[in-house]
């Protein structure tokens, strides 16, 4: 699969790169520190806040740039998390098959039956408001994504007859699923990742929304976004507009990431 | 050095039970290259992979012993089996095309087989461009992989692999089937030169090249062993079936058209009563239809027929 001419692999790959940079350089970001009183609280878009203050005085584009921290923080444990262990079982279970196979086939479509977003929240109220226990909800919801893609995608490869051949030739179970049965697997899971990644930034921004992620005066972007939820009536769209902007471009920067790579897929097919 | 003693491989499915490989007694001696020859549904190549323990469900070998060596393999457990495999016994498959993991480089799927069974990464390495080089893969075509190889050279790779860890038995599924003729020669005489002091199973269809190629001769017929004889007796059969087989080869020198044997084999969920060959047997008799012959001891031959017992 190459990169060159995908456009959508490499937008996305920009945008998401580019928060990246911005959640590692924030110290030379941002312009303000995120809990320093930057300028009169609510103050519209200007030279000194870019965009603007929110109620306490701080600066909003500052607190968006170490927002990104938390944010990212918590995408990229869960989505790391769920992989570990949806992966692993998906590869097992699809090739042992039996019941155990059907065992867990049943938790796992158990736990996708459920609402995505509102186990997370079930979940993150029951494990208590933390960054971590906001990934591990989140990383328990995708869990299910990765096993079922994972043990479909084993079940066409274990019939192939390459695998009864190392069968055959005395090869041990890890052996044959990590080396043999895996890298047909990957290119897969590397759409599952993307796609699972805009859906954890969409349900880690809810979680933070609920409070249920970092705790102020930490900033996330989803917690910015309840905050200025508030003074919006009173015509202070930038509290809202900015935070808001940041989630659905990092978003849609892992969805871009997605269709590329599904694209580059079906193409090297 | 292989003795397969009365087993029985039986395939459980949903619409009944498949009696596949019924009471087989078998022996390979040492260096010995055993032909299994049958038509489709024989159980050829269920006793290939019950000598593996490679039955795939739902069949599950039922009785029998399969002694190598000193061991009964019927008595070892999975992960036991698992060192054997590959070390002790191999197998080659019909179809080259698809044995080969299509992201492994040759050399790497030769060198795996050592380093599971315990050989270290490097030597490994060494030595499975050693063996490529003798199954003759070319030295520039050593890293490649499986799809830049044609059908034989995919073949040679198999058999590297198969070769690798010097196994005492060596089982050759119809290697040479998915293969043109030409190649197919080629195949065989490697197989003949590398195997050396390995006993192997030849299982094919294919009686022209059991003749040719194989010591010993088992015609398989509806998962029982019709007759089993050195290569030279086997060119005078004396069971009706093998009869058969041999006149059913059409021959370059003749204006007669090949025979065939009149009717289908059983359903093997159902076996004929008695000799199992019996309802197409032109030389049936009674006792045929009652009751199953033995394998008779006849002239340095085995034969399950009653023309040549008691």
């Amino acid at each position: 699969m190459s990169i060159r001419g995908n456009l959508f692999l490499i937008s996305g790959i920009v945008i998401v790169a580019s928060i990246v940079i911005m959640s590692i350089l924030a110290d030379y970001i941002a312009p303000f520190s995120y809990d320093e009183v930057a300028g009169p609280p609510i103050s519209p878009p200007n030279g000194v806040n870019l965009m603007g203050t929110d109620n306490l005085g701080y600066d909003v584009w500052s607190r968006i740039v170490y927002g990104s921290r938390s944010v990212l923080f918590v995408v990229f444990t869960s989505i790391i998390l769920s992989a570990a262990i949806g992966i692993p079982l998906g590869l097992i279970s699809g090739y042992i098959g039996g019941k155990l196979d059907k065992a867990l086939s049943f938790i796992m479509d158990s736990i996708y039956a459920f609402p995505s977003l509102v186990l997370a929240i079930a979940l993150a109220v029951v494990l208590g408001p933390s960054p971590v226990n906001a990934a591990i909800a989140i990383a328990i919801v995708y869990v299910p994504t990765y096993f079922r893609m994972v043990r479909g995608q084993v079940l066409s490869v274990k019939n192939e007859p390459f695998i009864e051949v190392n069968r055959a030739l005395g090869l041990p179970l890890a052996r044959m699923l990590f080396k043999h049965i895996l890298p047909h697997v990957a290119p897969t899971i590397m759409v599952v990742f993307s796609l699972s990644s805009t859906d954890a930034v969409l349900t880690e921004a809810a979680l933070s929304f609920l409070g249920l992620s970092v705790q102020p005066p930490t900033p996330d972007w989803g917690y910015e976004l309840y905050k200025g939820k508030g003074f919006l009536l009173s015509g202070a769209w930038w509290m809202v507009f900015f935070p808001g902007l940041m989630i659905t471009l990092l978003a849609m920067g892992f969805a871009l990431m997605s269709e590329g790579l599904s694209k580059g897929e079906r193409e090297a097919i | 050095m292989l003795k397969i003693e009365d087993l029985s491989v039986r395939y459980f499915t949903k619409k009944g039970v498949v009696h596949a490989v019924d009471n087989v007694s078998l022996e390979v001696r040492r260096g010995e290259a055993l032909a299994l020859v049958g038509e489709s549904g024989s159980g050829k190549s269920t006793l290939g992979f019950a000598i593996m323990r490679m039955v795939p469900p739902p069949g599950r070998i039922v009785k029998g012993s399969i002694i190598l060596g000193d061991r009964d393999l019927m008595e070892l457990s999975e992960e036991e089996m698992r060192e054997i495999r590959g070390s002790q016994v191999s197998m080659i498959f019909q179809d080259p095309f698809t044995t080969l993991d299509p992201l492994r480089r040759v050399n790497d799927i030769v060198a795996e087989v050592m380093i599971e069974h315990g050989i270290d990464e490097g030597e490994a390495k060494e030595r499975a461009t050693y063996l490529l080089r003798r199954v003759g893969i070319p030295e520039r075509l050593v890293d490649a992989y499986p799809h830049q190889l044609s059908g034989g050279q995919k073949q040679r790779v198999a058999i590297a692999a198969a070769i690798a860890m010097n196994p005492s038995l060596l089982i050759a599924d119809e290697p040479t089937t998915a293969l043109d003729v030409i190649v197919q020669r080629q195949i065989m005489d490697l197989l003949d030169e590398i195997r050396k002091d390995m006993g192997m199973i030849l299982i094919t269809h294919d009686i022209a090249l059991a003749l040719e190629r194989a010591d010993r001769i088992c015609v398989m017929y509806a998962g029982k062993v019709m007759e089993v004889a050195d290569k030279e007796m086997m060119k005078e059969p004396m069971h009706p079936y093998t009869k058969g087989l041999l006149s059913s080869l059409p021959k370059l020198l003749s204006s007669e058209w090949p025979s065939s044997i009149p009717g289908m084999p059983p359903d093997l969920r159902e076996p004929p009563k008695g000799c199992r060959f019996h309802p197409r047997c032109s030389e049936a008799m009674d006792i045929c239809r009652e009751e199953a012959p033995g394998l008779f001891s006849v002239d340095g031959r085995l034969v399950s027929c009653w023309l040549y017992g008691r």
